[in-house]
């Protein structure tokens, strides 16, 4: 018998008005439904690869083979046309097949076992034939004693169960009750299956509905994650602050909002954070999902949507073209993350702080005003140099280039109104603040170039100019790291000034409140540069390997052009902290610690630099 | 380059028109190696909020299962 020949299809094609929305940071419903049409291309070709690797690769213990598991969604698929589509484009579907991907080509492991990872696909078809109306028997994996049927529900197992087992599931023309080994049935209608959480919001007829995800294995966009079961409190809580979030939205920004509604499908709670830390993601396999912190005020839920939006356009244009080529040996400053960042990694930073950007251009309430304004200049001015950065390399297909320069239009285009002088100075402070942390913690001196200006400072010497560039490290350590202190500091000051007077008068409450704050950086926000200057004089002197210190000290010296010890603690603290550690390590009994403003000013003697103190290249070599 | 009313020609094969039931059936060969080096590499592709974003999310780590 001839074998039936396979179909060969197109490509996708997108059109123009869509590529240009998309590279202005926009897009419509209908550029949402051209990417959608994607995402659904995309999916069907990693479901392949996820079946074609299965074949005898796994393990499926006690399951049924996945060939004929497929066979019930192909059933499902004829008997319901569209049914199967829904539940295979399921965000959490995509995180799934990626991950169980990364497992069997080694580049992920895990501690569920592979029979539980891979009976999702028997879940999915499960899922997929109740809804079709099909009658069939099928054994499915409970994970933590929780069987989830993706867009159905799940069914919570009674007593202690194990983190896995198998239970059996029944369904005889779409009526289905899952029975445990014990004999206990659980199915709709039973107080222990509970029906998916769906929010929804409506503001002047434009509705955005949302799964509130909070069971299902593969809602974390970083692998599996064990169930998290929300109390009604919580839910009636993300309700209020979706419908809130949601008005201020369409009133504020009527051209996004569309665009947000037909991208956001779930959202996944996760714990909460310090205030102004809050936490989002989105991921390349989960269109439509986003994983977010608990959040407090519907500003900040308004502002995630904006930005995780942005995020799912981008990884959806990123599946259909090339924008860029990335350079394994290189990483980037990206001014929003505290670690090295690909190159791939800074082109969405850019497209998600355009959008944050342009939020906070619109944004209007009073008791936002000076927040906005501060947000407004500080991420303009980041997205616009991060985007200068990337147009300068060489780095960016055709297409990617055509699509950052309008990017870039854009952005400049829309800066908004102009920042009050003072705030506009608060958000320079920060800036400058966290690319000198992020230099100081990443950036990587040569030793015999520091070994030579230590030489150099006790022979009283001139120091000698550093021409080399310093290499970069591609690790992070976020819990020593939080270069965003001093700028949460500013965030207090200008939305609750009160609360950061207590915190300097209270050093516990300034450390239960933000984590790694210190007494100088209240002082130094607070405008209290001497005070502020002479503790973190003290910290570095005590600790010359504090980069948190170091780069205090220059945001506390006086501003004044000509301040060489300023000047280079902000440019380059990275060769000043070397310089210190050095001469610490090395110091002979009697020799007195360097005065810190001092050492500062004599490096910045030998490394004069042009003004302002804006470090430059911002992409690195590795180390 | 291209002006709006220009379609993009794109790297991804388009398979609307094709059902999940004729799925198998489909030669994926000319688009899976692309997937695949993206799946690869797209440890990159969550982008979080900030570098704070790092800690795993294990099921032994995350709040207590369901009662």
């Amino acid at each position: 018998m001839t074998a039936e020949p396979a179909i060969s299809p197109p490509r996708h094609r997108l059109s123009g008005d869509s590529f240009h929305a998309l590279a202005a940071g926009l897009g419509d419903e209908r550029t949402v439904r051209e990417l959608r049409s994607a995402e659904r291309s995309w999916r069907m070709v990693v479901l392949s690869l996820v079946l074609d690797a299965f074949g005898d690769r796994y393990d499926l213990g006690e399951l049924a083979p996945a060939d004929e598991t497929w066979q019930l969604v192909v059933a499902a698929d004829r008997a319901a046309p569209g049914i199967a589509d829904e539940i295979l484009t399921q965000p959490q579907a995509g995180v799934w097949a990626a991950h169980v991907l990364r497992r069997l080509d080694g580049s992920a492991t895990g501690t569920v076992p592979s029979w539980v990872e891979a009976g999702y696909l028997h879940t999915l078809a499960a899922a997929a034939a109740i809804r079709a109306g099909l009658s069939f028997e099928l054994t499915v994996p409970a994970r933590y004693g929780v069987v989830v049927l993706p867009t159905l529900g799940h069914a919570v197992l009674p007593g202690d169960p194990a983190p896995w087992c198998t239970v059996h599931l029944t369904c005889v023309a779409g009526v289905f009750e899952v029975h445990t080994a014990e004999g206990t049935a659980v199915g709709p209608g039973t107080p222990a299956w509970q029906d998916p959480v769906i929010l929804t919001a409506t503001e002047d007829g434009q509705a955005l509905t949302v799964e509130l995800m909070s069971c299902d294995p593969y809602r974390d966009l970083r692998g599996p994650a064990a169930p998290r079961r929300l109390s009604p409190a919580e839910i009636e809580r993300w309700r209020r602050l979706l419908a809130s979030a949601w008005s201020m939205l369409v009133r504020e920004q009527p051209e996004r909002a569309p665009a947000i509604a037909a991208t956001v499908r779930a959202l996944t709670p996760v714990a909460s954070r310090e205030r102004f830390r809050y936490l989002s993601a989105s991921g390349g396999e989960a269109f439509g999902n986003v994983l977010l912190s608990d959040l407090e005020d519907p500003v900040d839920l308004a502002v995630t949507l904006i930005h995780e939006t942005q995020h799912q356009k981008l990884g959806a244009l990123l599946h259909l073209l090339t924008l860029s080529e990335e350079d394994p040996e290189r990483r980037y400053y990206a001014p929003w993350r505290d670690d090295p960042r690909p190159l791939g990694g800074l082109l969405q930073g850019v497209y998600a702080f355009a959008g944050i950007t342009a939020f906070w251009a619109r944004h209007d309430s009073p008791e936002h005003a000076g927040l906005a304004s501060f947000e407004l200049s500080l991420w303009r001015n980041q997205t616009v140099g991060a985007l200068r950065t990337l147009l300068a390399g060489d780095r960016l297909t055709a297409r990617g280039r055509q699509f950052l320069e309008q990017l870039h239009s854009s952005v400049v285009a829309g800066r908004g109104s102009p920042v009050p002088e003072p705030v506009d100075r608060l958000a320079r402070l920060a800036a400058l603040d966290h690319q000198a942390m992020w230099r100081g913690h990443h950036l990587v001196v040569d030793p015999v170039t520091v070994r030579g200006l230590a030489d150099a400072w006790r022979r009283g010497g001139a120091a000698t100019p550093v021409t080399e560039t310093p290499a970069v490290t591609t690790s992070t350590s976020p819990e020593v790291g939080r270069f965003d202190t001093r700028a949460v500091l500013i965030r207090y000051l200008l939305t609750d000034p009160g609360r950061l007077r207590r915190m300097r008068e209270d050093p516990g409450l300034l450390a239960a409140t933000v984590t790694g704050a210190l007494p100088a950086d209240a002082a130094l926000i607070s405008g209290d540069r001497v005070v502020a200057r002479a503790a973190y004089a003290g910290l570095v002197t005590a600790h010359p390997g504090s980069v948190h210190g170091w780069v205090g000290l220059g945001l506390a010296l006086p501003e004044q052009p000509d301040s060489q010890a300023a000047r280079i603690l902000l440019s380059r603290p990275e060769l000043v902290r070397a310089v210190a550690c050095h001469l610490a390590a090395t110091r002979e009994p009697g020799e007195p610690a360097p005065d810190p403003v001092r050492l500062a000013a004599w490096l910045g003697a030998g490394n004069p630099a042009g003004s302002p103190p804006m470090p430059v290249p911002a992409v690195w070599p590795v180390a | 380059m291209t002006g709006p009313s220009q379609e993009v020609e794109c790297e991804l094969i388009d398979l609307s028109s094709v059902a999940v039931a004729e799925l198998r059936q489909t030669d994926l060969t000319e688009v899976a190696a692309r997937v695949l080096r993206r799946l690869r590499t797209s440890g990159g592709s969550i982008s979080g909020y900030s570098g704070k974003f790092a800690e795993p999310d294990a099921p032994a780590a995350s709040a207590a299962p369901a009662s």
